[in-house]
């Protein structure tokens, strides 16, 4: 099986004109590439490019292709940028729920901390951005379905007391899930807290936007609209006084 | 020494392009049984992203070996 050592630098000129300086070090099987800042801006195609937002802007079929390539040969290439890591292609294996999102086993995408934390703007563009308000506060909100009918989501009529304080709540058609809604995938997306204690929705295996963006995962909080396949939903503030 | 390889025989214009040229660059490499450097002196590699495309320009050397290859201080081609 092929090994590689030694190092390239990197170039990056982008449409626009800007540069970034990058370096590609590899040593056995492991090949790391540095990047200073993100090489990509602005991704137009979104979640059903079948990559994640994050990628979309290049090319995910070339990518999984890419990676099948590197996995094939026992190699493993680390994508990070700013030192955090954003993708490893290649050998890895990644989590299920990052598999129904990247359609590959071959790509594992960075930690929690790179991909849901302050930090994620710089690191993934647009698309995972930092929350826009403050994180939410301990107390409870409510998650309100809009201009549907209301009767298949699964508690309180037409909305859904979202607990802040603990565990995850899964959204999806099947119904062993916290939030069943028909449309959905049977596993589409699931809320839940972020290191800092944030409220962030994840896609599991469903088109999910957040204030009409695509997201992979994204901070939310009370006013946050949500889009599941074909349902809308927003997140409101539900003071404890009033539950 | 090993010997030295300078690509690359057609442009690179996409991801696809890019992941076939590192699989043949590969594949040649365990097949040889040997070592060889690749060198790249300001090698464009054009990829697409969201706003039109991006140009990679890669600069620098990366010694690959095979398991039958003396590596890092061998020789062989």
């Amino acid at each position: 099986m092929t090994t590689l050592e030694g190092e390239l630098t990197l170039t990056v000129r982008r449409a626009d004109g800007s540069t970034a300086e990058g370096r590609l070090r590899a040593l056995g099987r492991k090949v790391v590439l540095d990047l200073p800042e993100p090489v990509v801006r602005r991704p137009r195609r979104g979640f059903g490019a079948g990559l994640g937002p994050g990628f979309a802007g290049v090319d995910p079929e070339g990518l999984r292709h890419l990676a099948a390539t590197l996995e094939r040969r026992g190699l493993s290439l680390e994508v990070r940028l700013g030192g955090r890591v954003l993708a490893v292609l290649g050998a890895v294996e990644a989590p299920g729920w990052q598999v129904a999102v990247t359609g590959s086993r071959s790509v594992r995408l960075g930690p929690a901390g790179d991909l849901f934390g302050a930090g994620a703007e710089r690191v993934l563009g647009r698309v995972i951005r930092p929350p826009r308000r403050e994180p939410a506060r301990p107390g409870r909100l409510r998650l309100v379905e809009q201009a549907v009918a209301a009767d298949d989501v699964s508690a309180e009529g037409d909305e859904v007391v979202v607990p802040l304080d603990t565990g995850t709540l899964v959204l999806g058609s099947h119904p062993s899930c916290d939030v069943v809604m028909r449309g959905l995938r049977p596993r589409h997306a699931v809320l839940g807290r972020d290191a800092d204690g944030a409220l962030v929705l994840r896609a599991i295996s469903g088109t999910t936007y957040v204030d009409g963006s695509p997201v992979l995962a994204q901070r939310v909080d009370a006013g946050s609209e949500i889009r599941l396949a074909g349902r809308r939903l927003r997140l409101q503030v539900r003071e404890p006084a009033l539950v | 020494m090993a010997r030295t390889l300078r690509p690359v025989p057609e442009p690179i214009d996409s991801w696809a392009q890019l992941s076939r040229t590192v699989d043949a660059l590969l594949d040649k490499v365990d097949r040889s049984a040997s070592a060889a450097d690749l060198e790249l002196d300001d090698l464009e590699v054009a990829v697409p992203d969201g706003d039109g495309s991006t140009t990679w320009t890669l600069r620098g050397r990366l010694r690959l070996s095979s398991p039958g290859s003396p590596g890092r201080d061998g020789a062989l081609a």
